[in-house]
């Protein structure tokens, strides 16, 4: 049976992650201390270091491995895009699905993420401290998820699993650009808290 | 999905072997190894069914879930158990060792306690009639089956409780094993002077729902059971024929139960993101009168969502619909201020979020409304 300890679609971005990497080589597999990393137009550092894959609008940053502690970057999604940049299922294409669009509110794009997690088996999923926050110089946002792994595809996965989260993002221009970093709740998630929280203070964006 | 209805497709169309009806107390024994190695996967199967972190386990509810079960199981009340699963989706299933699972889409759609009691009951006519022993007779040569149906499953989308459908139900039930489970439930609720007409007006509704179920979505309750027009109306005739004086539809018990997790449920079914079942599900609950501000929410809700031409002008007059409505939640003014504000009309919709920071100053997205107002 598999062991499925994380909501699908992070399983899904990992791997086009790393597929990504593998046959467009365009991006350095490790980030050192201070290395400044460039996605589209944001710019952003670490004083640690971190394994890396994606591709341009897409960086998976982990340190002990993807399902422990996920830092995830997106930039420049377009109005009508997939919140994920994950290829577009039938909702989607119905123009009903997981979309971005350009005059969502910050309420409404936390409820995409919500709806994100719930439509990808995690379960019991709440969101919390929605305020305003720079991203760079960009007004932004930001706010904190909770959720459990669910039992998903597996009948030997029992799921249950907590997991922290916590979202920079800002919609200026009309396209949604964020940091996405999910731990397990227990040790992972505290423990990397303040390196992330210290990534978000380097974002540049013009 | 597609695999998991293929699968179901196949393991319908085989022949069945009656068998005996089930005893109180039984258990599969040792020498009947067909049956046995059934529950043993059914055994495996509930114990992560009942530590799923989907499942609901407040106490008032199982006790609620308990104790209507025993009543319609009657003799069988010892032998099952109930699990109920946060699934957005009209269903339940019956293992053949005595679990049953029931979604929460399950009860967010039915009116009263009769209807929630028909489809229990009817999972537990499927149960006594070992129905699924029957199917699994005619399948117990096909190589590999269980291990087949997890293959094929993994990785399609199937969750869990799809997976676990296809597991438990062992196929589509044949029409003949359907009205038998029909029949035995409109006894067992006949026998527990619950409202006749419940089974027929649930089907009904889950028909209208399935019609404008577009292409590639779980189908729920259909998944299992053929949906026909011929069922809906048997299940009307039925209900005529065997009119009981003094049978009540226990809509006041069902609804004091459901309240606390409507909401909740609701914003799951939203989150299917499956809008034209959604919309038939929240209007047919709209007719009725009850709860009426969080239906008429969630409408706006569903209306802002997605977004599509004269959406947001239909949810902005839910939202309103529903203030007008005694004890709705504050949340509806943030949402028809964000409904408005993507309108263009900005004063009214700073007027709504200010009602909205009066009425929960301390709620998590304050700091942004307060942002919105500042602005201005």
């Amino acid at each position: 049976m598999k062991i499925k300890l994380k909501p699908l679609i992070f399983q899904y971005l990992a791997v086009a992650a790393l597929t990504l990497t593998l046959t467009s080589c365009g991006v350095a597999p490790i980030i050192e201390p201070g290395q400044v990393v460039k996605v589209k137009d944001l710019g952003l550092s670490s004083s640690l270091r971190w394994n890396q894959f994606g591709d341009s609008r897409i960086r998976l940053w982990t340190i002990d491995g993807s399902m422990l502690n996920d830092l995830r970057i997106f930039a420049d999604i377009k109005s009508g895009e997939h919140l994920f940049l994950a290829p577009k299922g039938r909702a989607e294409r119905r123009g009903e699905g997981l979309l971005f669009r350009a005059d969502m509110s910050e309420i409404e794009v936390q409820e995409l993420f919500v709806d994100a997690l719930k439509r990808y088996d995690a379960v019991n999923v709440s969101a919390s401290g929605l305020r305003p926050a720079k991203l760079g110089n960009r007004a932004g946002f930001r706010f904190e998820l909770a959720f459990e792994s669910g039992s998903g595809l597996s009948l030997g996965n029992r799921g249950g699993l907590k997991y922290k989260a916590m979202v920079l993002a800002e919609t200026q221009g009309s396209t949604l650009s964020f940091l996405y970093f999910d731990a397990p709740a227990e040790f992972y998630f505290d423990r990397d808290k303040a390196a992330v929280e210290q990534i978000f203070t380097t974002v540049s964006a013009p | 999905m597609r695999a998991l209805l293929l699968i179901l497709a196949f393991l319908s169309g085989c022949a069945n072997t009656q068998v005996a009806d089930v005893q109180p107390g039984h258990r599969s024994q040792n020498k009947d190894l067909d049956e046995a190695g059934l529950w043993f996967a059914m055994d495996r199967a509930e114990k992560t069914v009942a530590a799923a972190p989907e499942r609901i386990t407040d106490k008032v509810m199982q006790d609620y879930l308990n104790a209507l079960s025993c009543k319609l199981a009657a003799d069988l009340c010892g032998d099952i158990r109930i699990y109920l699963i946060r699934q957005p989706y009209l269903n339940a299933f019956m293992a053949p060792n005595g679990m049953m699972v029931i979604f929460t889409g399950t009860l967010a759609r039915t009116e009263n306690e009769a209807q929630l009691a028909f489809v229990m009951a009817h999972e537990i006519g499927h149960y006594r009639g070992r129905h699924s022993l029957e199917n699994w007779r005619h399948l117990k040569n096909v190589s590999n089956l269980m291990t087949g149906i997890g293959s094929v499953t993994a990785g399609t989308g199937v969750g869990l409780v799809a997976a676990l459908g296809a597991y438990a139900n062992l196929a589509s039930f044949s029409r003949d094993q359907e009205r038998e489970a029909d029949a035995l439930g409109f006894q067992s609720l006949q026998a527990a002077k619950l409202d006749l007409a419940a089974p027929g007006e649930l089907w009904s509704a889950a028909y209208e729902e399935e019609k404008v179920n577009p292409k590639g979505f779980m189908s729920g309750v259909f998944a299992s059971h053929p949906a026909t027009t011929e069922r809906r109306d048997r299940l009307k005739q039925m209900a005529l024929s065997n009119a009981t004086e003094g049978a009540d539809a226990g809509a006041e018990r069902f609804r004091a139960l459901i309240k606390p997790y409507r909401s909740s449920w609701l914003a799951d079914e939203l989150a299917r993101r499956n809008y034209a079942q959604s919309d038939v599900m929240l209007a047919r609950l709209a007719a009725i009168p009850w709860d009426l501000g969080t239906v008429k929410n969630f409408q706006g809700e569903l209306y802002r969502k997605r977004a599509q031409p004269g959406d947001l002008a239909r949810a902005a007059s839910a939202y309103q619909a529903a203030l007008r409505e005694p004890d709705v939640s504050p949340a509806t003014f943030r949402d028809l201020g964000t409904t408005l504000k993507r309108l263009g009309n900005n004063a009214a919709a700073l007027d709504a979020f200010r009602e909205y920071l009066k009425r929960a100053p301390n709620a998590n997205d304050a700091a942004m409304i307060r942002s919105y107002l500042n602005e201005n």
